[in-house]
């Protein structure tokens, strides 16, 4: 019925997280110290502006799987302990860590740097910092926690922003003593500018997707996510989402979709199906259903970015990203969305080793469905590891929402 | 003396039977999420705090709010909430220390509104870096129970609270002590049950209980059946499965010594009673007597913890039991496998899960295990 049309421009994303690892290996290589970042995505531009090369490592779990390179060490985790109920993301990453030299010589993407220092948060799930200790005992290195007050009342937030900016300058005093670089604020500044202007495109380009046909959907979101992962605060990051916010306005001039022949609107709960991702955009488009909003590609990354207050910034962004809310606001939030972006129907993806991402999904369903008469199914997968995934099931569960999708539809009319 | 094993049989099929009687008789009934947070505080202010335990009852509507992949103390808390099974309790109390609990009570709060919840969140890193979040956090916490109970927790009120929880971690830890210098005078399962008992009944009259238990046990003959000497590891939570405990004890083993959540984890330190109440409460978050794997405890870890205690207590294997699903122990474990391979200590893992369909293959593992310890190998 329907065909994916996906963005060329989203591919420049892939192309800058291409880059960014082989950059890596060759600072590690000339003797840089490499931080290793778990969960804090948004204190990047603070080591940047250091020149202290990094790897965020659920980044690298994603990569890793959505390249289908995740298999390997994943049997190295399995051998050295890790359950399979352990977190996708960690057992990827650790057991990329894990592997031996000649299993690393095979992919280059393997050849991840050890840490000379860890950052790590609790900011959105506490899990972070069990696998940040796994890796402070594993390679006896420095390592600091970022301690996020989760927002169980709306009205603190001002109070844990200012509670984050003091941890940030202890962070720095840390970065700096540890890796014996300094901070340099102008090019801190710098880097929190261009992120801005990314994000104002980048926001730009989402607001589009309410456009019917949407020239967007996450796929091509998530395609490009090597913007957000791994060239924050740089110009290429800002060129990547003006060609995808180009193109979109085309697409929109043309009424082109990024699914042809949209004929239903979906919004996505949860993050993506890495090893799957291809052929479920692809299956998603065959059946007419353009995902044209999700809570994890509109709210978990960096929003509001102001280089007068650089700090401010980062922790703004640490208290306010989409997991930290309570569950009150994500209802709210996502209910916006589906009215917004005129969704039709909601998929959770019940990521089963994700338990921190996915726990609201149920009251989620009931309550948005509730408030806008509309279908929600989850269907059960996984982030990175693909034995969790069954198309069947994924099959059963889409047909069923495209049914009711239909059927309300017709009581409508 | 006597050599009879004094038989306890607690009965826990309701553990808040005892809540529902004191809330008749007017007492505000605090549910409080287990491992760390300081009772004495709902205490002091005249409330009753009750650690929310795992039901034995299969979960049925709480399914449709919590996916069947979280750990069966959350699905069986939001169960028992949504089966209306939880009205016993004014207030729900969440000290996150986990993205599992909070869930389970982001989920609560939505499905119980009836109901009252406090919030707080722990650091999860033991640094002195975070001894001033603490203490605010804890301060904060006291300011919304002393409005849920209509009254002011002053020091003294607190002090004398602090007071009264360290007997009662004193006594159960005589117990414990007594039951490991004297194998086969109490059960394992017993053991456990007391300390449940203790969590989910006023420390008052729990006290009476244990010492009017301690001179029984004081007064009994240890077995002279000795068995192979295992460590009980983890556990989370919520308690091991008695039928568990049983087994390990009917094929031979023999309890030397255990950090499990219902066990000597919960009972591990006290408070200060010398330094000013609410300072008293924060440090000891920062000792909690049992390094934790839900923590980053950089100085003195849980592995570490394990290693000095399997030498002091002559321990021939550690038996570790992991919560299905359970975060911590799932990033913890391929660690500590890593510690007993380098030190040559046996060990086994038992994964429980709230709904068990047989107990045999758990019973293959722990008979297997215990007999490969007994050889000596």
């Amino acid at each position: 019925m329907g065909q994916s049309n996906p963005l060329r421009s989203s591919r420049l994303g892939s192309q800058a997280t291409d880059r960014f690892y082989e950059d890596l290996r060759q600072a590690a290589k000339k003797g840089d110290p490499v931080c290793w970042i778990l969960g804090a995505l948004i204190t990047t531009p603070m080591v940047t502006s250091m020149d202290v090369p990094w790897v965020f490592a659920d980044a690298l779990a994603a990569h890793l799987a959505a390249r289908h390179q995740q298999k390997r060490p994943q049997e190295v985790a399995d051998e050295k302990g890790y359950l399979r109920e352990t977190c996708s993301y960690t057992r990827i990453h650790m057991g990329c860590t894990l592997l031996s030299d000649a299993d690393r010589k095979q992919v280059m993407d393997w050849q991840v740097p050890n840490p000379d220092l860890v950052i790590i948060t609790d900011g959105c799930c506490s899990e972070w910092v069990e696998w940040g200790d796994d890796v402070r005992k594993r390679f006896n290195v420095p390592i600091f926690t970022l301690h996020v007050p989760f927002l169980w009342n709306d009205k603190d937030r001002d109070e844990a922003t200012d509670y984050v900016v003091s941890q940030l300058k202890e962070m720095n005093t840390f970065l700096e003593d540890t890796t014996h670089r300094r901070q340099d604020p102008a090019k801190l500044a710098e880097i929190i500018s261009m992120g801005r202007q990314a994000q104002d495109m980048r926001s730009h380009g989402q607001q589009l997707c309410r456009n019917v046909p949407s020239p967007a959907t996450i796929f091509d979101w998530a395609t490009a996510l090597g913007a957000v992962f791994n060239s924050w605060g740089k110009p290429e990051s800002v060129g990547i989402y003006k060609a995808m916010k180009e193109e979109m306005e085309q697409r929109v001039a043309r009424k082109e979709g990024a699914v042809i022949g949209e004929k239903y609107r979906l919004c996505w709960d949860g993050m993506i199906v890495w090893p799957e991702f291809g052929p479920l955009s692809k299956k998603l488009a065959s059946l007419g259903a353009n995902v044209v909003a999700s809570a994890y590609m509109w709210g978990f990354f960096p929003t509001l970015m102001d280089p007068r207050d650089p700090l401010k910034s980062i922790a703004w962004n640490m208290v306010d990203v989409w997991p930290n809310r309570n569950l009150d606001w994500q209802i709210n939030h996502v209910a916006q969305f589906c009215e917004d972006y005129k969704v039709d129907g909601l998929i959770c993806h019940a990521h089963y080793t994700c338990r921190a991402l996915c726990g609201q999904q149920m009251e989620l369903m009931d309550a948005v469905s509730r408030k806008l008469n509309i279908p929600a199914v989850f269907v059960e997968a996984d982030v990175g590891d693909e034995s969790f995934y069954s198309e069947a099931q994924v099959d059963t569960r889409l047909q069923a929402l495209l049914e009711m999708i239909d059927a309300r539809r017709k009581v409508r009319a | 003396m006597t050599s009879t094993k004094i038989r306890l049989d607690i009965n826990l099929e309701d553990p808040y039977r005892r809540a529902r009687e004191l809330k008749k008789e007017g007492k505000k009934v605090f549910g409080v999420s287990p491992m760390h947070f300081p009772e004495e505080l709902i205490h002091a202010g005249g409330g009753l705090p009750v650690v929310l335990q795992e039901s034995t009852e299969p979960v049925t509507y709480g399914l449709a709010h919590l996916y069947p992949f979280f750990c069966g103390f959350t699905r069986s808390v939001v169960d028992m909430g949504v089966r209306n099974k939880l009205d016993v309790f004014d207030t729900i109390v969440l000290g996150d220390l986990c993205i599992q609990l909070r869930h389970m009570v982001k989920t609560l709060k939505r499905q119980m509104p009836a109901t009252s919840f406090v919030y707080t969140q722990w650091p999860l890193e033991i640094s002195e870096r975070f001894h001033s979040t603490v203490r605010g956090r804890l301060q904060r916490c006291k300011k919304d129970i002393e409005q849920l109970l209509g009254r002011e927790i002053t020091d003294d009120n607190l002090a004398q609270s602090i007071r009264l929880y360290n007997q009662n971690r004193r006594l159960m830890r005589q117990v414990i002590d007594l039951a490991r210098a004297k194998p086969g005078v109490l059960r394992a399962r017993d053991l456990v049950g007391l300390v449940e008992s203790g969590m989910v009944m006023p420390k008052e009259e729990h006290n009476r209980m244990l010492e009017g238990l301690i001179p029984q046990l004081k007064r009994k003959r240890a077995s002279s059946k000795q068995g192979a000497k295992v460590y009980l590891a983890g556990h989370l939570c919520m308690a091991v499965k008695v039928e568990i405990l049983d087994l390990i004890e009917e094929l031979g083993g023999q309890v030397v010594w255990d950090d499990l959540y219902t066990g000597s984890r919960y009972v591990a330190s006290d408070a200060s009673e010398t330094l000013p109440p609410m300072e008293a409460l924060t440090q000891r978050y920062f000792n909690l007597g049992i390094p934790c794997p839900s923590r980053m405890e950089p100085k003195y870890g849980w592995s570490d913890y394990i290693l000095d205690r399997v030498k002091q207590a002559g321990a021939q294997g550690v038996m570790v039991f992991m919560v299905k699903q359970c975060g911590p122990m799932l990033l913890y474990y391929p660690y500590l496998k890593d510690v007993f391979e380098r030190e040559s200590i046996p060990y086994t893992v038992i994964v429980t899960e709230h709904e068990v369909v047989s107990f045999e293959q758990v019973k293959t593992r722990i008979q297997a295990f215990l007999e490969m310890i007994q050889r000596g190998a």
